[in-house]
């Protein structure tokens, strides 16, 4: 999409200019006879299960059909990476472009059949094979066919365990922020160029699914130890080659033609000859880009929005799914302060004074999406976010939920009896913050919570916080009076949220111990058995809603929708995590390049 | 003249380092903390690497010697580095500067361009439709907040006229002039109408004020035709006000570039201003506050020379 050319030399090369679009027009009608042999994706989504997964309507992704080349314009980042070195720090935007040029160990597996990686195995990235005798020692085995960018210093050679461990230790070393996700594995060793041992402490049901996880381990050459700035520079194995990135423009990246992974027909990917990523804050901007043919798709598009445009672009591809956010209210010092909130009775009270089908409709626009025909998935918030779908979340609504899922279900009145067996009959004063922050369905969601606490007789006390200044750096870890309403980040691995929000972790906003939720989360930290874990993450989720430490609501509940333009093909569909640079973009295809 | 613009330049060091000063220990003195922002939402941070990223960046000490190092920096032209990015803050800021000075003096052209003529017209057809018009053109540009307009321009020419909706990319003036004005034309209408809205009424009220004078009374009483009189007696004195309206306006058009460059996506000052904000970049935030006050006390300065451009009796010594 890009011409390298500047205006200037584009005009004195105008002669040339006109000799060679003679010559192209003549490719063109080549071209355009080609593209009527070519059937279009469907729209729309169709079908879909209660809970996470995604709803894919897009292409089928024939092989017979795929055509190679074209610049794939992605969804644009929303704001530059504080830095490129997905070391250096956590922020999504850096571990999404990092995604893009260093491969990982593993990844999930989103094949166009797949489900995203919800119940799928994890996808080999440059590791060839994963084996262990007793979940205690695990041995990789690489992928001989994986090569770094065939770029200086490295200049295209295979990877070796030797970066793998220099990748690890960067990622376990003491400067790097996150690096406590990972301190289980112990001992990491190389017997040989093609194999890595780690060794956890304990038997780990997760040490797949934390190499595979898109904010970790990403595999850096040993040159980057000086070789090249990681921190200005990417040179990975991954699918696409950074070939520019221009700081609050854009980032545009080659494909990798030595990439070691292949197409179903053996065919090399990335099937797109380049991808760009625009960074474009404002929503409003974005949907016109989307709309104007400027971008190839658009993530997160509002709810209210899609009807509307789907009214004028009737060609678009839409893809439905329920992310792993979750949102909910928490309190301060919850069992240890004398405030009403230390009562369980009274937190069970503001449960059931949230209405949540109601909240649901109102940050998802779920009634004129149904009606209209597209598949509106979703539930209602666990202490596990609805986008886990059957495989870790209980549905608050199931039969599995009792007894403690009368604690979700809407009833003022029964909010109110509890309210008053608790001894606050006529309410009580109560501060209530959120950060102003938060985009889409987060604000709606968190101003209607206001009205229904009053509405249970509590005078709420609204504080919307600054979120640098106050927000993330206190009320989040802890550090605040009265209760609060936000998010927690989507983790790819289920196990996280009982150290995020139980025990001894800074980010135990709530300040909740519960001895039976530890003795679960040992327990879940070790069980190799899916059936077996799978119960106590519900037993999890049982506890939190009988005392409901946390109130899950309902942001990130419903179904999030992202917008492709008719000529992306191969299969439209979403992962988890942020993998989506190498874990579908390099599959896609345009109709028209 | 020349002894009067060193003074000036002179005086200007003290203010620069009270200003820098404020900012310095305001942002020091805010609730909220760095390497939790740096953490994110995984917010976990050991005492001892929370420890070693504050003596990183230079925290660890008091706010006194960090100001003194950081002054030391700054007398070097080295604006010092982001604490987010670890990028060089001059660096960065030679990027993005000419962005937004691009964006600020082509608003403020527009703003020149429509409030002056409308303005004259308005104040010389006192009371009649025409001033009418121009008075509540004046209150629109004014009441329409300029983030407002550029949603509502995008989304509308998302729907009707794709042609319209700004391009992705930004390409430098000196690179592609088209593609360039492409994208900045827009931007810099809305910035330039909502700074005419003062300047139009501005001008209208200082015409009226200075057609009241007996000076003026006199040129009609010599016969002389109404053009001459407004152009000649009453543009030259009226306008001397307005010119310093015009010179303040440039804090208040980089003010306007932080949500405009947001919107339309231009990689100037103003996104990298609010971006360092959202994540107490301390660095950053001092430089750009330093590069504004810099350009503020010179506007000034400037205004006051044009003074004496303006009205020969005025003489510097």
């Amino acid at each position: 999409m890009s011409d390298e050319r500047n205006y200037w030399q584009r005009t004195t090369e105008h002669r040339l200019s006109r000799r060679a679009a003679l010559r192209g027009a003549g490719l063109g009608l080549v071209g355009l006879a080609g593209a009527s042999l070519i059937g279009c994706g469907d729209s729309d989504g169709a079908g879909g299960s209660g809970g996470g997964g995604s709803d894919s309507g897009g292409g089928t992704g024939a092989t017979g059909d795929i055509k190679r080349g074209g610049t794939f314009t992605s969804n644009p980042s929303i704001g530059d990476p504080p830095t490129i070195d997905p070391y250096g720090n956590l922020s999504f935007e850096t571990k999404r472009i990092a995604g893009a040029v260093y491969s990982r160990l593993f990844k999930r597996d989103t094949w166009p059949d797949s489900d995203g990686g919800e119940t799928t195995p994890d996808h080999p990235d440059v590791a060839a094979s994963l084996e262990t005798a007793d979940g205690l020692e695990w041995i990789v085995k690489l992928n001989p066919a994986a090569k770094f960018h065939n770029v200086a210093p490295v200049n295209g050679r295979r990877v070796t365990s030797q970066d793998v461990l220099f990748s690890w230790q960067r990622l376990t070393a003491p400067e790097t922020v996150g690096s406590d996700r990972v301190k289980g594995i112990g001992n990491v060793s190389t017997p040989d160029d093609d194999t890595i041992v780690f060794n956890t402490d304990s038997p780990s049901p997760v040490f797949q699914e934390t190499l595979a996880d898109g904010t970790l381990l990403f595999i850096m050459p040993i040159e980057s130890d000086g070789g090249f700035d990681p921190a200005v520079d990417m040179i990975g194995s991954g699918p696409w080659i950074l070939k520019n990135y221009e700081p609050s423009v854009q980032f545009e990246l080659d494909a990798n033609p030595e990439w070691h992974e292949a197409g179903k027909d053996g065919s090399p990917l990335p099937y797109a000859a380049a991808t760009r990523i625009p960074i474009i804050p404002e929503y409003s901007n974005r949907l016109a880009q989307l709309e104007a043919g400027n971008i190839d798709m658009l993530d997160a598009v509002n709810g209210d929005d899609v009807l509307d445009v789907k009214s004028r672009h009737e060609d678009f591809q839409w893809l439905g799914s329920v992310s792993t956010v979750q949102s909910m209210l928490y309190f301060s010092n919850t069992l240890t302060t004398d405030q009403p909130w230390g009562d369980e009775r009274v937190r069970q009270a503001i449960s059931r004074a949230i209405d949540r089908d109601s909240l649901s409709e109102l940050g998802y626009n779920e009634a004129a999406l149904a009606s209209a025909g597209l598949s509106v998935k979703g539930g209602w918030q666990n202490i596990i976010p609805v986008g886990f779908g059957e495989r870790w979340w209980l549905d608050p609504q199931s039969a599995a939920a009792q007894p403690s899922h009368q604690h979700f279900v809407y009833d003022l009145a029964e909010a109110k009896k509890l309210l008053a067996a608790a001894g606050y009959e006529d309410g009580f004063k109560m501060p209530y913050i959120y950060t102003g922050r938060y985009p889409g369905p987060f604000p709606p969601i968190a101003e209607a919570h206001i009205n229904m606490l009053q509405q249970l007789g509590i005078d709420v006390v609204t504080e919307v916080q600054d979120y640098a200044s106050k927000y993330i750096t206190q009320t989040f870890v802890g550090n605040f009076e009265g209760s609060a309403f936000g998010y927690e980040t989507p983790f790819p691995e289920v196990g996280s949220y009982f150290s995020r929000m139980f025990g001894d972790n800074k980010t135990n906003k709530g300040r909740v111990t519960d001895p039976e939720i530890d003795e679960i989360a040992k327990k879940q930290a070790v069980e190799l058995n899916y059936e077996a874990r799978k119960e106590l993450i519900h037993q999890f989720q049982k506890i939190n809603a009988k005392h409901m430490y946390y109130v899950p609501s309902q942001v990130g509940a419903g179904t999030g929708w992202r917008a492709y333009a008719s000529r992306v093909q191969g299969g439209i569909r979403d992962t988890s995590g942020y993998g989506d640079n190498s874990e579908i973009y390099p599959y896609y295809w345009l109709s028209d390049s | 003249m020349q002894t009067y613009v060193a003074r000036r330049l002179l005086l200007m060091i003290p203010t620069l380092m009270g200003l820098s000063m404020i900012v310095f220990v305001m942002l020091r003195i805010v609730p909220g903390d760095v390497v939790a922002l740096i953490a994110g939402d995984y917010g976990a941070v050991s005492p001892e690497i929370k420890e070693a990223m504050l003596a990183d960046f230079g925290l660890d000490k008091n706010i006194p010697i960090q100001y003194v190092h950081w002054l030391g920096k700054i007398a070097s032209a080295d604006l010092g580095t982001s604490l987010i990015s670890g990028r060089s803050v001059t660096s960065e800021l030679s990027n993005r500067l000419p962005v937004t000075l691009e964006l600020g003096i082509l608003a403020m052209i527009v703003s020149a361009s429509l409030a002056i003529p409308i303005g004259i017209i308005s104040a010389v057809r006192q009371n009649t439709a025409a001033d009418y018009v121009g008075r509540s053109i004046a209150i629109g540009f004014l009441a329409a907040p300029n983030f407002w307009l550029a949603i509502l321009l995008i989304t509308l020419a998302s729907r009707y006229f794709t042609w319209g909706v700004p391009p992705t990319t930004y390409v430098g003036f000196l690179d592609d002039p088209i593609a360039n004005l492409k994208l900045m034309t827009v931007p810099a209408l809305l910035l330039g109408t909502g700074l005419a809205g003062s300047v139009m009424r501005y001008t209208r009220s200082t015409i009226l004020e200075v057609m009241r004078q007996d000076y003026v009374r006199t040129a009609y009483a010599k016969g002389l035709e109404n053009r001459v009189v407004i152009v000649r007696h009453v543009l030259r004195n009226a306008l001397m006000p307005v010119v310093t309206v015009i010179g303040l306006q440039l804090p208040v058009v980089i003010g306007g570039t932080i949500i405009i460059e947001s919107v339309y996506s231009i990689p100037g000052m103003g996104r990298y201003y609010i971006s360092s904000i959202n994540s107490l970049d301390f660095p950053v935030i001092q430089a750009i506050n330093v590069v504004v006050a810099l350009f503020t006390v010179f506007s000034i300065l400037l205004v006051d020379l044009l003074y004496s451009v303006l009205n020969p009796r005025i003489r510097y010594s």
